[in-house]
């Protein structure tokens, strides 16, 4: 709570149009960090496709704003129901496959997508789509001058969607998804549906992943697909959850946190010389962060803490608690 | 009518033939024991009834309907449980986790699994259900942490979690330490008290002709004896497939 009011004051203090700009980028992946550790981290299917799904939602709803003057905030939902609709059609075949053939199938299909939307023309092609940044200011167009409309927007999605995954987590579905993650064919023995509940945890990551899609094409006001769809997001987009944490409310947070600030630092130093250095720069210290504390920050928490952990604590294990638990 | 009953089941793979006409039948609340040598079709006949595998021709029906074709989970939410050759545990869920995780599935939600989570009573049960196997104390612990006996009695308890009418179980006492192989019978024997009906196979002959009223034993994929445990066990039959005849020259 006192986190959240702290970030939420945070602009205030930090009025550099530049790190502001930081900080908003690091909560849109706190977000899709949250929503593929859902697909990825709990249930253990790991998509590579995610940026597909980022890019429906924004051309979704950007189009629907400049064709039909659909307002964004109603664009996110559609963006985000388009995002899950597409993520279900892909679950059909991709589910029959798992582990590394999964990814693949997902890194194939992501592929594909962008360069359907680089050949269309009632998207714009390869030259994109622009925004009506005329009508800036606007609220009911989601569009601001200032940064501090979109960092409140993005901080509310960052916060609703931690706090959902954390339900999740608790819920019943949150020990079938893990359940499924560790040993499919167990689950299914016990009569966990597999498919079923990894369609419902893809196609939730895919709705958050659009609705992402849709507040990041606002904020920037220009959208192609080697912006909202490379293969690349797909990656960075699993890494903020691996590095922070599989499986962990707190690991795409510090994910974020940690591996957005420092691509924008070595991109600050070595960038703009025109030969990558600060991506070989930023490369070679997660491998070496990663060495360091293998299974993300969060495993090596616990490790700290205790050979095994926390102990988890269970209300009707404890007699007093039992009495009240009915 | 039979609570389960398996047709005339035949499975092959490539060129073996693992199940050759293989009829069993079960009645409700019986335990039943099921033997033979290694690669005799047991654990193969297990896997056409869960579902794991499709058997290439005959019928298997539990409670009338006919079990060919539907996938495990569905399988199991009519009522047939099982358990695996080797312990099958979630090793990083704890032991009560484990066990909700096999809560049954009937009648149940998605939109309610996802919003709640386990409710008080259930939770209850899941405590009884480890109680009964010994392991509540254990509750907490991470199932991979558990020694491997104690993964078999936690695997019994999730599975039981499902109200199965019947449970399959492979080898249950298998690799498992002499003190809990007492527990496991003693479980065993009170969750037939309330009514489950249990098919096991067991190559530990005191455990399974103790439990069982009645076995049937299978060798190259056959049924080739049935009947009380004594008359299975002195089966001319079973003991040549066991033992061989013991005359050079005899073997087919």
């Amino acid at each position: 709570m006192t986190s959240v009011a702290l970030l939420a004051a945070l602009p205030l203090v930090i009025t550099d149009i530049y790190y502001q700009h930081v900080l908003v980028i690091c909560l849109v992946y706190v977000v899709l960090g949250q929503a593929w550790n859902l697909v990825g981290g709990y249930a253990g299917q790991w998509s590579l496709g995610h940026a597909a799904f980022f890019g429906l939602g924004a051309y979704t709803s950007t189009l629907l704003l400049l064709r039909l003057n659909v307002t964004p905030w109603l664009g996110m939902v559609a963006g985000g129901l388009t995002a899950a609709a597409v993520a279900c059609v892909i679950a059909f075949p991709c589910f029959r496959l798992r582990t590394h053939y999964f990814a693949m199938a997902t890194l194939a299909i992501g592929e594909t997508l962008r360069v359907l939307f680089l050949a269309f023309d009632w998207t714009g092609g390869a030259s994109g789509l622009v925004l009506p940044v005329q009508r800036i200011p606007s609220s009911v167009d989601m569009l601001w001058a200032s940064k501090l409309p979109y960092f409140y927007v993005i901080l509310t999605m960052a916060v609703v969607v931690t706090l959902l995954i954390a339900q999740v987590e608790r819920s019943r579905v949150g020990i079938y998804l893990r359940a499924i993650n560790q040993d499919e064919d167990a689950a299914a023995r016990l009569g966990i549906e597999p498919r079923r509940y990894k369609l419902l945890a893809l196609a939730g990551s895919a709705f958050v992943t659009g609705v992402t899609g849709t507040f990041y094409a606002q904020y920037t006001t220009y959208i192609d697909p080697f912006s909202v769809m490379p293969s690349m997001l797909s990656v960075r987009i699993v890494l903020v959850p691996v590095f922070g944490g599989l499986g962990t409310g707190a690991g795409p947070i510090i994910g974020a946190f940690t591996l957005i600030p420092l691509s924008e630092l070595t991109r600050v130093t070595w960038g703009g010389r025109g030969i990558g250095i600060d991506q070989v720069v930023y490369g070679a210290i997660i491998v070496w962060l990663t060495i360091w504390m293998p299974g993300g920050v969060m495993a090596l928490v616990r490790r700290r803490r205790g050979v095994s952990g926390p102990r988890r604590r269970d209300p009707v294990a404890t007699p007093e608690a039992g009495v009240t638990a009915t | 009518m039979s609570l389960l009953e398996v047709n005339d089941v035949t499975k092959s793979f490539g060129g073996v033939t693992a199940l050759a006409r293989v009829s069993v039948s079960v009645e409700a609340g019986e335990i039943v024991g099921l033997i033979g040598p290694n690669g005799s079709g047991k654990t193969t006949l297990f896997h056409c009834i869960a579902g794991a595998l499709a058997p290439d021709s005959g019928d298997i029906r539990f409670e009338g309907r006919s079990l060919v074709g539907l996938a495990p989970a569905a399988i199991c939410s009519r009522g047939v449980g099982r358990t695996f050759q080797l312990a099958r545990v979630f090793p990083t869920l704890t032991a009560l986790d484990n066990v909700l995780a096999g809560q049954s599935h009937r009648g149940e939600r998605m939109l309610g699994a996802m919003l709640r989570g386990s409710a008080a009573a259930v939770r209850r049960r899941a405590h009884e259900l480890l109680t009964l196997v010994g392991l509540d104390a254990l509750a907490g612990e991470p199932a991979g942490e558990l020694s491997y006996g104690q993964q078999r009695l936690l695997e019994l308890a999730a599975v039981l979690m499902g109200d199965p009418r019947v449970i399959l179980l492979d080898e249950p006492t298998a690799g498992v330490n002499p003190v809990l192989v007492e527990r496991l019978l003693v479980a065993l024997r009170e969750i037939n008290g309330r009514g489950v009906t249990i098919i096991l196979i067991e190559h530990n002959m005191e455990a399974v002709t103790s439990l069982s009223g009645r076995m049937y034993a299978l060798a190259m994929g056959r049924t080739i004896a049935e009947g009380t445990p004594q008359q299975v066990r002195d089966d001319p039959a079973v003991l040549e497939a066991y033992f061989g005849t013991g005359r050079l020259g005899s073997r087919r």
